[in-house]
């Protein structure tokens, strides 16, 4: 009996970057977008939230800490909107109970990256959620 | 000899401040902005040869701001100022237009350097 391949993971194309930090957020965008993905840009959960539901995109960059929705509860939301979105959260540093954050974040599928972090590492990262 | 009158443009007080004390401390007129949109109305009504441009600027960046730059003046020299070299090395830096790139935090002297030969290059 042959096994049913899971079904294909939909290409990352659109991404949708969730930051208070508007340089962060307009320099990251900037040079995705010279790698060839489309960018848009949201600086809480919430704007994010309805950016998600104007204009789906494949993954979401988003801060874990966040003012109005942080970035565990934005994800939350996010996947019930739709399971297949994958996640990447970035964090500037440590503080007390970093390491609860990352491990919740992680527990919902999420990829955990420190700033800065370099462009070759975010890119990796992406093209793992490729493969 | 032509005035050594150079642009500074950085959303950071604390730069701008730092830039124009010390350019003016070696003989250049410094005019700072704090952003890329400030910059361009100024440019309405100035000449201005050389630039010094922070990438991380929050409306227009400064890779947008250079491109504008160049279309009305193909010949500015503009060095760019940059946090973010996490993201962006020097070589797409200046394929995007720049003379040269200085990460922060800069040292002072290499920026003196390059816009020491910048002037040079205009008075030839």
């Amino acid at each position: 009996m042959r096994l049913k391949k899971p079904a294909a993971r939909k290409e990352i194309k659109r991404i949708l970057i969730i930051d208070g930090d508007v340089k962060f957020r307009k320099m990251l965008g900037r040079m995705l977008t010279a790698e060839g993905f489309i960018i848009t840009e949201a600086s809480n959960g919430e704007m994010g939230i309805q950016c998600q539901m104007e204009q789906p995109a494949d993954l979401v960059i988003a801060d874990i800490n966040m003012p109005i929705k942080n970035g565990i509860e934005t994800i939350q939301s996010l996947q019930e909107m739709d399971s297949d979105t994958r996640f990447i959260t970035v964090s500037g540093g440590r503080w007390y109970g970093a390491d609860v954050e990352f491990d919740i974040v992680q527990k919902l599928g999420a990829v955990t990256l420190e700033k800065p972090f370099k462009k070759q590492k975010i890119l990796e990262t992406i093209g793992q959620f490729r493969s | 000899m032509i005035n050594k009158e150079i642009m500074v443009v950085d959303d950071e007080v604390l730069i701008r401040n730092l830039l124009s004390e010390a350019f003016n401390r070696v003989g250049y007129s410094v005019i700072s902005v704090g952003s890329g949109e400030e910059a361009l109305e100024l440019l309405n009504h100035h000449d201005i040869e050389v630039f010094i441009v922070d990438l991380g600027l929050e409306r227009m960046t400064g890779f947008d701001l250079c491109e504008h730059i160049r279309i009305h003046n193909p010949a500015a020299f503009i060095f760019a100022l940059t946090g973010f070299c996490n993201l962006f090395g020097s070589g797409e830096i200046l394929k995007a237009g720049f003379d040269n790139c200085f990460q922060k935090p800069f040292n002072v002297e290499h920026l003196y350097q390059s816009v020491g030969e910048a002037f040079e290059k205009i008075d030839r």
